[in-house]
């Protein structure tokens, strides 16, 4: 099932896109991985969509489960009130869940393309569709610059690569928080899944970047690939949203202004005036329920010097 | 409930990175599985599978010695052990490199054979070789030729490890280097046959043929004999590379031929079974097996030898040992094992012996008249 429907049809695309073009592996690996993006795109742009979208309505959403976080129904009444699903926010993994085996598959399928040993060969014979002409394409070029693309990177370039390149894409790819607006970092801790976010941007390519230094080149090079597609649909993301902001902001001033003067609140420091506030936002029109922000959470430190 | 979340958090990103550091800096690489080498002094055995290279008493049927002393996982053997004289040499599928290292350090042993214990090192050296060592090495008097994934061939003195020196082909060398007075003849994955003074390393001819050479070229008085990925097997002059005549298969031929008594035997992967003229490349019979053979045909007097692996899609894959006779090819038995044999048999005694790709026996001892098994081997396991 996984061989049939996974890692032989990316095996044997791979093998026709080397042959294609000029028996250059890295190439193969470039338009392939043009090939996947281009697949996963939809999904992609729907899970940042709904990433952002999930940043914005935090407030909310905290502010509900505090004040009915023992009584689950009403708190899901209160999530459908503000438009909010979690099984939305579960969905938005969905992308990242699909990229998991193609990226075990390509993983297996440059290991067995390459044919690094003569078991790995043996088992891309079998592999193989009729009409590709594997005797007329062996030996696969695995070199690359100063690269063996079956072996990894021996000077530490596509590590730091990789590493960089995924930076780069995590912090363009996840909604400007407003800790990034309004340098307060005590904002980030109230708000966890910004906070999860911002961590997950330096998490993610360190973790990958060390992978890095065992993976295979050719592998190693989808991953900077890859990464640089996801810059590029960040920034376009990144512009869109600001657009339609600037839009909305033209349609509804007084409500985009309210907005941006209010910062993100913490839950468990909501006073009984936010529960208050939030009663009346949401028994109003669905207009002042929009406008509804929870109180800015005051530190410790604050209180003290008061 | 968020108050207990947000504690965790920074803890659990913590415990990721330093996972991948560990994942890293233990040698968690890539695995390279292989069938195992099997080689033979006409004594013992000799099987490279996995951690361990195991050299086994045929006569007292009992393991001799297995090396290293302490199995280290990231540490592979495959290439079938070069034993001459009681030197052997080994060459791994590398390691990691250490802490933080992205490259693997491969290494050569050259080791003295015992009867009991562990074999004493003559030499170790970590820097020769930079990729797999997938060919068998091949000693000749104090010299050893060892090829490597990353397309080169070198010449080193066995006594001492030092490099003599080097010559660098288009591809990866998978198949032993043969030699005959004073000329190295060597095949590799760029479909080119080279002869090389083996003093000198220097190039005296080289043919390209129009498939790959995955295997060891066999040298007769006046022809070398190459399998090729191009369905034949070819026969070149052994003073100019010059082809003399090619023998068509079916499919891919993956191993050396066998060269007995003027007659070539040679099996595709199909497993059609082949016995030309040596000379003019005639055909004298051809035999189906249908079954997937990676291995070289072994002649034993009126027998030819030929082990036989399964589907790779096979449930529970099997191998098969099946004995033809020289003359026309008929079977004169065949005899199943309980996993795929993918390794050439060596012959010691009266017996031949198969080196099989399962965890419920590393070795199995046939009678070469009978088929009978004479004896297995599967080291314990920990």
């Amino acid at each position: 099932m996984w061989d049939t429907f996974i890692l032989n049809p990316m095996i044997n695309a791979l093998l026709m896109l080397y042959d294609f073009l000029g028996n250059n592996f890295v190439l193969a690996i470039a338009v392939f991985t043009i090939l996947i993006r281009l697949l996963t795109l939809p999904l992609n742009l729907r899970q940042q969509r709904s990433s952002m979208k999930m940043q914005e309505m935090q407030p909310q959403i905290q502010a509900i489960q505090k004040k009915y976080k023992d009584n689950p129904q009403k708190m899901q009444e209160e999530f459908q009130k503000i438009g909010y699903n979690p099984a939305e926010s579960l969905a938005g993994c969905l992308p990242l869940l699909i990229q998991m085996p193609i990226l075990i598959g390509l993983y297996r399928a440059i290991i067995i393309v390459l044919g690094s040993t003569p078991q790995s060969l043996f088992e891309l014979t079998a592999r193989v569709y009729d009409y590709i002409n594997l005797t007329d394409l062996l030996p696969i070029s695995n070199k690359f610059l100063w690269l063996n693309l079956a072996q990894p990177d021996p000077l530490f370039v596509l590590p730091v690569l990789v590493f960089g390149t995924m930076f780069l894409q995590q912090k363009l790819m996840t909604p400007a928080t407003k800790k990034q607006e309004s340098k307060g970092k005590k904002q980030q801790d109230d708000n966890p899944m910004a906070g999860m976010t911002q961590s997950m941007q330096w998490t993610m390519p360190i973790m990958f970047g060390f992978f890095s230094l065992q993976f295979q080149a050719g592998l190693s090079i989808y991953f900077v690939l890859s990464n640089i597609i996801g810059i590029g649909q960040g920034y376009y993301m990144r512009r869109s949203m600001a657009q339609l902001k600037e839009e909305q902001a033209t349609k509804k001033p007084a409500v985009i202004k309210a907005e941006s003067e209010t910062a993100v609140a913490s839950p468990p420091q909501q006073s009984k005036q936010d529960d208050a506030a939030l009663d009346a936002a949401m028994k109003g029109t669905p207009e002042e329920r929009k406008q509804y922000q929870p109180r800015k959470r005051t530190s410790k430190r604050k209180r003290r010097r008061r | 409930m968020y108050a207990a979340k947000r504690p965790l958090r920074r803890p659990v990103i913590f415990l990721l990175i330093i996972a991948s550091y560990l994942f890293v800096a233990c040698g968690v690489q890539t695995a390279n599985t292989n069938w195992p080498g099997l080689s033979t002094d006409g004594e013992k055995v000799y099987v490279a599978y996995g951690p361990e290279v195991v050299a086994y008493d045929v006569e007292s049927q009992s393991k001799t010695w297995s090396f290293p002393a302490e199995t280290n996982p990231t540490l592979q053997f495959f290439a079938a052990p070069s034993v001459q004289d009681g030197r052997i040499i080994l060459g791994d599928f590398g390691a990691s490199g250490g802490m933080l290292s992205p490259g693997v350090v491969v290494t050569l042993y050259a080791l003295n054979d015992t009867d009991q214990g562990v074999p004493g090192s003559i030499w170790t050296n970590g820097e020769l070789v930079s990729d797999r060592v997938v060919a068998p090495p091949l000693q000749v008097g104090d010299q050893l030729f060892v090829g490597t994934a990353n397309n080169f061939i070198m010449s080193i003195d066995a006594t001492t490890g030092a490099k003599q020196w080097e010559f660098e082909v288009g591809h990866s060398i998978w198949g032993q280097p043969a030699y005959k007075e004073g000329v190295l003849y060597l095949s590799s994955l760029d479909k080119s046959i080279y002869a090389l003074e083996a003093e000198t390393g220097q190039e005296l001819w080289q043919t390209e043929l129009s498939g790959a050479l995955a295997s060891s070229p066999v040298v007769n008085t006046d022809l070398v004999y190459v399998a090729s990925f191009d369905n034949q097997l070819h026969a070149l002059d052994i003073q100019t590379g010059q082809e003399k005549w090619a023998a068509s298969a079916q499919d891919w031929i993956w191993d050396a031929p066998a060269f007995a008594d003027g007659v070539v035997y040679f099996v595709d992967i199909q497993g059609n079974v082949y016995a030309v003229d040596g000379a003019s490349g005639d055909q004298i019979w051809s035999q189906q097996l249908n079954l997937p053979v990676q291995t070289s045909p072994v002649v034993v007097g009126e027998t030819v030898y030929i082990a036989s692996g399964d589907d790779l899609d096979a449930e529970n894959p099997q191998g098969a040992l099946t004995a033809l006779n020289v003359a026309d090819g008929k079977q004169q038995w065949q005899k199943t094992a309980p996993g795929p044999l993918f390794t050439t048999p060596v012959v010691v005694g009266d017996s031949i012996i198969v080196a099989l790709q399962s965890d419920q026996d590393l070795l199995i001892a046939f009678d070469l008249e009978t088929g009978g098994q004479n004896w297995d081997y599967l080291p314990p396991q920990e």
